[in-house]
């Protein structure tokens, strides 16, 4: 029992580190960033040579790999992206041919693989098998990261800003909301997640100029299954899916799990295309109007 | 309108820049139609994965130096080697169409491609249409027969034999578990692995196939222990496959062994994951032969002086050195570079070289080489320790079958899966 148990939390760790930062930016911006698992290399490039040449530990290295993604994915914002703010279907051409070029740049100057780095805190055993203490603090993570996503877009200025301007651009940017501010910021938020995801995984993974290539289909299928909201997909987007692989892939084997997935995206596609956060604000809506009703009928 | 102006600019660019970068990868320059041996040249072609999961070992590096080797003697047969690398990219469609490119157009004399054996199957009938030879120097899972194709890297009776008979003879393994990747070579793989096991009497406790590209484990690795397997047999490919490796350590399981012929000595595992200590493979090369033979190490110091930041000299980039070497003097026993010429010299069985893995030789009537294969352990301080080399390990399985392509060529590729020998 708790072998599926740890797969599923081990699958639902996976789905929302690697997507939280491509959801946040689909959400907030429209912009569908295949850039993203390149962002999520580079994160964790920078964690093993921050690691392997400068010595410093595997925590602060990883903050490091989020530090510089950030920075990168600003950079990418106002050379490239922002010019695309709106023209969501080009801006995902345009981000696949950067992720390309990135990729392969990353292959010219650092070679084929990386030495990485190992894994740390060791394992534990439930009832005869063993299992990576690593893993768990991963979904720890995980939680962490959603719940500060949470406070930063509920109770902050930014949060406050960057969600006026996703509703509504023109009227923001009139009431004194900097809006290319705010996508800037968002994007180098999303991009930083994107970094702090590859340099959270690296223990625990090869590293190559590919390292991407994993978690952007991934991250890309969890983003369209959870819709706008970057918060509420994530969360029911992340579970879900993650419950559906991690039975897949201990009843069948992983061939099936990533089938099942890719399913559930072409399903979501045909019957919820606006993912889960349609469907909470559908039914949000729903009580609403009940709610009026029962109100003017009162009146 | 500036915007939109700028805009352009940077989508014409960018779309260049995608462009050049297909075309470059197609080395597809047209008009290039001079044949393969014109005045003091000879061209060769050279597939392999420089970009993609395929892309980790130094293939082309080792290519080029056995071809640099060459020419610095004065070439073959007087005239210099020009190679024509085309990189596929790690995809297996774009084959088929490098392969035309490189014979077609580029009139190569012969063509070498070192990688997956689904890259190779997907080109092989390229080369039979046209007459054309392609040398395939990867350790392979064996069972390709065709004059227009020679295998020179090791089969599964030279590789996963010699394995299987070190792990029961060593008590390594009584129950195996074998992980491989879903492709022609794991799948033909993991069935000779079943065959050598119920020949050996070991259990085959468990078998499983990842898809290309997997990156995640930990369903696996419950899996492998719940099957009560002692020991786990891995044929993963590619670089996202070798996450297993990390993912194996973190677990922290102690009472199962490793072993592999495609891993450690592919994909140098042991230098990237600390941990792997007890862990075994089987091949014909490894960077570490440097420490036990002379000819592995004049060339792990040749290929280290001109390539020092190479992360490891794999089996497939010694392959790919030999294969040129035999090919070489395939020409030179023939007296030309001709296709059908050279393939006759081949069927001679006399071409011999000293391979930095030891002597390396071609089975006519097969078209597979006879080589050395050594067992290797990791030690725990992540390096190779040698424990048992055979020397002269012939190719038998198509011989087995009774094939001679010298009498008829089937021109196709046997398998346990469906010769009738296996079950």
């Amino acid at each position: 029992m708790f072998a599926y148990f740890y797969q599923f939390i081990d699958s639902v760790s996976f789905l929302v580190l690697a997507a939280l930062g491509m959801a946040i930016i689909y959400g907030m911006m429209g912009i569908t960033n295949m850039a993203q698992g390149e962002l999520i290399m580079i994160g964790a490039y920078v964690t093993d040579l921050t690691v392997n040449l400068l010595g410093l530990p595997l925590g602060i290295a990883i903050a490091c790999g989020a530090l510089f993604s950030g920075v990168v994915g600003l950079i990418l914002d106002r050379l490239v992206v922002r010019h695309l703010y709106d023209r969501p279907l080009d801006s995902i051409v345009v981000t696949w041919g950067l992720s390309i070029a990135i990729s392969q740049l990353t292959f010219i100057i650092f070679g084929s693989s990386m030495k990485g780095i190992a894994i740390p805190f060791g394992s534990f055993t439930v009832a005869g098998k063993s299992y990576s203490y690593y893993k768990l603090m991963l979904i720890a993570i995980a939680l962490v990261l959603i719940i500060a996503t949470f406070v930063v877009f509920k109770f902050t200025r930014f949060g406050l800003h960057s969600r006026a301007t996703m509703q509504n651009r023109e009227i923001a940017n009139s009431l004194g909301v900097n809006a290319d501010r705010m996508n800037a910021g968002t994007f180098m938020l999303g991009a930083a997640l994107a970094g702090l995801c590859g340099g959270l995984y690296l223990p625990a993974m090869a590293l190559t100029p590919n390292y991407g290539d994993s978690f952007l289909v991934q991250s890309f299928v969890t983003v369209l299954v959870g819709g706008a909201d970057p918060l509420i997909g994530t969360v029911f987007a992340g579970g879900g899916l993650g419950f559906v692989e991690g039975i897949l892939d201990m009843r069948l084997n992983t061939f099936y799990g990533k089938i099942g997935i890719l399913l559930i995206a072409i399903l979501f596609i045909r019957i919820l295309p606006k993912g889960f956060s349609g469907l909470y604000n559908s039914v949000q809506m729903d009580i609403k109007t009940r709610r009026n009703k029962r109100g003017g009928a009162l009146a | 309108m500036r915007k939109i102006g700028f805009m352009k600019k940077v989508g014409a660019t960018l779309v260049a820049a995608m462009m050049t970068m297909s075309m470059a990868g197609c080395g597809a320059v047209a008009g290039e139609t001079s044949s393969a041996s014109s005045g003091d040249t000879v061209k060769i072609g050279i597939m392999s994965d420089t970009s993609g999961d395929n892309a980790l070992t130094a293939n082309v590096e080792a290519f080029q130096l056995a071809i640099d080797d060459l020419n610095a003697k004065g070439g073959v047969l007087g005239k210099k080697i020009e190679p024509i690398f085309v990189d596929g990219q790690s995809n297996t469609q774009r084959y088929q169409e490098l392969a035309k490119q490189l014979i077609l157009e580029k009139n190569c004399a012969v063509v070498f491609q070192d990688g997956t054996s689904a890259n190779r199957e997907a080109c092989r009938n390229v080369f039979e249409e046209n007459k054309s030879l392609l040398i395939y120097p990867t350790f392979y899972e064996g069972g390709v027969a065709s004059r227009y194709c020679i295998c020179t890297g090791t089969g599964p009776e030279q590789s996963i034999l010699p394995m299987m008979k070190y792990l029961v003879d060593n008590n390594r393994a009584s129950k195996l578990y074998i992980l491989a990747a879903d492709y022609n070579y794991g799948q033909i793989s993991a069935q000779w692995v079943q065959e050598y096991c119920d020949e050996l009497g070991v259990e085959v406790v468990g078998t499983e196939f990842s898809p290309l590209g997997t990156s995640q484990f930990s369903s696996s690795i419950s899996k492998i222990q719940d099957s009560g397997a002692d020991c786990v047999y891995t044929l993963l490919v590619g670089a996202a496959q070798c996450s297993f490796f990390d993912q194996w350590v973190s677990a922290g399981i102690s009472d199962i062994g490793l072993a592999s012929t495609c891993n450690i000595c592919y994909s140098y595992e042991h230098t990237k994951v600390d941990g792997l200590s007890g862990m075994i493979s089987a091949a014909n090369f490894f960077e570490e032969m440097g420490n036990y033979t002379d000819t592995a190490k004049n060339f792990v110091e040749a290929f280290r002086a001109k390539y020092p930041d190479e992360a490891y000299i794999t089996n497939q980039a010694e392959g790919a050195y030999t294969a040129i070497l035999l090919w070489a003097a395939a020409c030179e026993k023939a007296g030309t570079t001709d296709t059908e010429a050279v393939i006759d010299a081949f069927d001679t069985d006399e071409i011999v070289v000293d391979a930095p893995s030891g002597k390396v030789s071609v089975d006519g009537a097969t078209h597979q080489a006879k080589l050395t294969v050594s067992i290797m352990e990791v030690n725990d301080d992540n390096v190779l320790e040698l424990r048992e080399t055979d020397s002269d390990i012939e190719p038998t399985y198509l011989k087995d079958l009774g094939i001679d392509i010298r009498v008829s060529d089937p021109q196709k590729q046997f398998s346990p899966l469906e010769d009738g020998l296996g079950k």
